[in-house]
């Protein structure tokens, strides 16, 4: 059994003191829209799937039982539910995988030093906007939410060699940006 | 090929750089979701144990009532009046009666049985 640091507060929640669910609101609302955002790929559209989800994950907490983590429970709720909302609009996830041509030849598994952090965190931010949902999902759960490959698979229900290939791509098409905006920096290492 | 110290740096890089993807939210979402949240009755468990075990007990009371009906009704009544009729037909409602006395018997006893497995699991998991 995993330590679960939202134990505490759920059990206050059951035990009738219901003003603890902010403080998991507070805990997980950004993050929450985030990954939502990778799916709809629209602001707005993220708060509403994660209002909707805390309001779903409210009304379940009785039937949670604590088997996996709070946090991994609620990640599965928002993840289903703006899967549901982007197949309602008919804008279904891109689900083509990338080809490997797609990603350039870069085969080097480095990023350059000298890069500046803020261009860095810019390049990523255009590179997650850009690239299909199916990754910047996978990379989303991983670095923001700081999730194991054994928590995506059990939020996504996608088979752990699904969830590694789509990590590694994701990285990839991110390298694959960076090396076009700035090949500069990337020609000074060779 | 990267050494590790150079993989955990690159690690660390592109997660900051993620994390700062991040943005807050719009004025008045936590205000909207409280809002929400307010509408709603408390979560507790005892609500889903009460309408659990309540259905369960429901089905129970039900099938009850409609076997001892079946056995106590018309078919009943007509096999233990004199007037009843003779030969196949009176056989027939015999065998009803015996069946639907013994069916309801045998729902109460495995209902109750499932019933009283239920609260117990319930009981030793809290």
């Amino acid at each position: 059994m995993q330590f679960d640091p939202d134990a505490q507060t759920i059990a206050l929640i059951r035990n009738g003191m219901t003003h603890a669910y902010g403080q998991i609101v507070k805990r997980y609302a950004e993050k929450a829209s985030s990954l939502a955002r990778r799916i709809v790929k629209d602001d707005l559209e993220a708060e509403d799937i994660v209002q909707d989800a805390f309001i779903r994950a409210y009304r379940s907490l009785p039937s949670f039982k604590g088997d996996a983590k709070f946090s991994t429970w609620f990640y599965r709720i928002v993840y289903n539910t703006a899967l549901n909302a982007a197949t309602r609009q008919r804008r279904q996830p891109e689900m083509l995988e990338m080809n490997e041509d797609v990603l350039g030849t870069w085969t080097e598994d480095d990023l350059p030093a000298q890069m500046d952090e803020t261009l860095a965190a810019e390049i990523v931010a255009e590179a997650m906007e850009a690239m299909p949902s199916i990754y910047g999902v996978i990379l989303d759960l991983f670095y923001v939410q700081d999730r194991s490959h054994e928590e995506i698979v059990s939020i996504t229900g996608l088979p752990l060699g699904t969830v590694k290939t789509r990590l590694h791509r994701g990285r990839t098409y991110i390298r694959t940006e960076m090396q076009r905006r700035c090949p500069e920096l990337f020609l000074e290492r060779t | 090929m990267m050494d590790e110290h150079q993989q955990q740096r690159h690690e660390r890089m592109l997660r900051m750089a993620l994390l700062r993807t991040v943005r807050p939210l719009s004025d008045g979402f936590y205000e909207r979701l409280e809002q929400e949240l307010a509408a709603i009755p408390p979560p507790s468990r005892l609500i889903t144990w009460a309408i659990r075990y309540g259905a369960l007990a429901g089905v129970t009371v039900l099938v009850m009532a409609v076997g001892l009906m079946i056995a106590l009704g018309d078919g009943g009544h007509v096999v233990t009046t004199t007037s009843a009729p003779s030969g196949i037909v009176a056989t027939v409602l015999r065998q009803i009666t015996t069946l639907s006395t013994a069916m309801s018997a045998v729902s109460v006893v495995i209902l109750g049985l499932l019933f009283y497995a239920l609260v117990g699991m319930e009981l030793s998991r809290r």
